[in-house]
């Protein structure tokens, strides 16, 4: 069968033409393409190197933002990363954050549980020499932190933030000292926006900002309160 | 899943991490523009097509090994492509356009004006297409495969692509047209 002539070789009008070449001239900004190769370890400290080395790829990729697996075998179809709040995690954020100091940005943004975990905080960064049960909890642990965040997510899309903030709350009881939460304290910013504390979202965002200019979440927190991040990533 | 392809690409030290890191580079400068792309035409935000392109790269290093040289943009495609179908049936379109790089002389305010106004339109456009043309449609007409590299990538007959792309063109037209003429009776 002859292979068919592209549409604008044979007989597009001139405003097919022109937008056809504005669809092919569109690429990510350096921003996203930082982001990209940081997240899939091509720069900038690893995460995937700490995950990765002790056996959570699945994990590692899972949090990236999508429940992967899911999404190849269609068993449990993730939600579509157009409803994704957060981006992927960027490799400079430490893959198992050092516990939680009163300067963190986790604990600035209310409510903070002080309850200790339920069960020990997931070890992100175990030594190669990790016997493979301690491996098997920290990467269970991980994508029970992925589920718990996935569902406050989900009920903040669904336009239920106060049932995001219980779902929030829940997580940060039950860790305390959790790989994602920074993933939690923007969605907790975002949540307490849409729950009607637009004013309370903004000073939480900018003091998330302060605290945290070089968090792969900045662009979009200072978006949300009209600031400049620290580190422009738009360019036009 | 295990670790070890992407463990290999982080030992420095080890000859097979920096020939697997190397060709993961390689990939991700070659292929990962046009991954975002699709992404994009498929109705992800400028974030959520990032999001997913990575997320492709993260499953094609996982299984660097396993992918046949020469087949590399054709299994980026094919993840991304799934990733992007319980997207694409959300059809959450978020125009975040500070987040695109449109190639287009930055001093020519009139021509960025122009091509995001393109842009949008393309992409109304496209919102309107079921997601076997468009995908069809993606794939020859904005990223240049062939319409046998699209038939084994989509796994349908190269007659079906064809058949596809020719629907998909006829119902992208048709659909402009609508636009214009409606465009047109809103005018005074």
């Amino acid at each position: 069968m002859t292979e068919p002539k592209r549409w604008a070789d044979e007989d597009a009008t001139p405003l097919e033409r022109s937008l056809l070449a504005a669809m092919r001239g569109e690429r990510p900004g350096p921003r996203l393409s930082r982001r990209m190769r940081r997240a899939i370890g091509l720069g900038g400290t690893l995460v995937a190197v700490k995950l990765l080395g002790t056996g959570l790829a699945a994990a590692a990729i899972v949090a990236s933002g999508i429940a992967l697996t899911a999404a190849l075998s269609n068993d449990e179809p993730p939600p579509p990363p157009s409803e994704r709040a957060v981006p992927a995690r960027a490799p400079k954020q430490p893959v198992a954050p050092p516990p939680p100091s009163p300067s963190s940005a986790e604990e600035s943004v209310p409510p903070s549980p002080p309850a200790p975990p339920a069960r020990p905080a997931p070890r992100a960064t175990p030594t190669r020499s990790s016997a493979p049960s301690a491996k098997a909890d920290a990467k269970s642990a991980l994508r029970e932190e992925i589920r718990a965040l996935d569902r406050a997510r989900a009920a903040l899309r669904s336009g239920a933030p106060k049932r995001a903030l219980q779902e929030l709350d829940a997580y940060g009881a039950r860790f305390p000292r959790g790989t994602f939460r920074q993933e939690a304290s923007v969605l907790r910013i975002e949540a307490i926006g849409a729950s009607g504390a637009p004013e309370r979202a903004a000073a939480l965002a900018r003091d998330f900002l302060r605290r945290h200019p070089e968090s792969p979440h900045a662009d979009r927190l200072a978006r949300m309160v009209g600031a400049s991040p620290a580190s422009p990533g738009v360019e036009r | 899943m295990s670790g070890a392809s992407l463990l290999r690409l982080e030992s420095a030290d080890a000859p097979e991490g920096s020939v697997a890191r190397a060709r993961l580079e390689q990939m991700f400068r070659a292929h990962h523009e046009l991954i975002w792309r699709t992404l994009r035409r498929m109705g992800l935000s400028p974030d959520a097509a990032a999001d997913a392109t990575q997320q492709a790269f993260l499953i094609a290093a996982e299984r660097l090994a396993d992918i046949r040289r020469g087949s590399e943009r054709a299994f980026l495609f094919g993840t991304a492509l799934r990733l992007a179908q319980a997207a694409f049936r959300a059809r959450r379109r978020v125009q975040l356009e500070e987040d695109m790089d449109l190639r287009a002389d930055p001093a020519r305010a009139e021509a960025i004006a122009h091509q995001r106004s393109a842009l949008r339109l393309a992409d109304r456009i496209l919102a309107t297409l079921n997601e076997e043309l468009l995908t069809v449609f993606i794939l020859f007409e904005l990223e240049g495969l062939s319409a046998p590299e699209i038939a084994e990538l989509v796994g349908i007959p190269v007659g079906t692509v064809s058949s596809r792309l020719r629907r998909a063109r006829e119902a992208f037209r048709a659909e402009l047209q609508r636009l214009e003429r409606r465009s047109r009776r809103s005018q005074p």
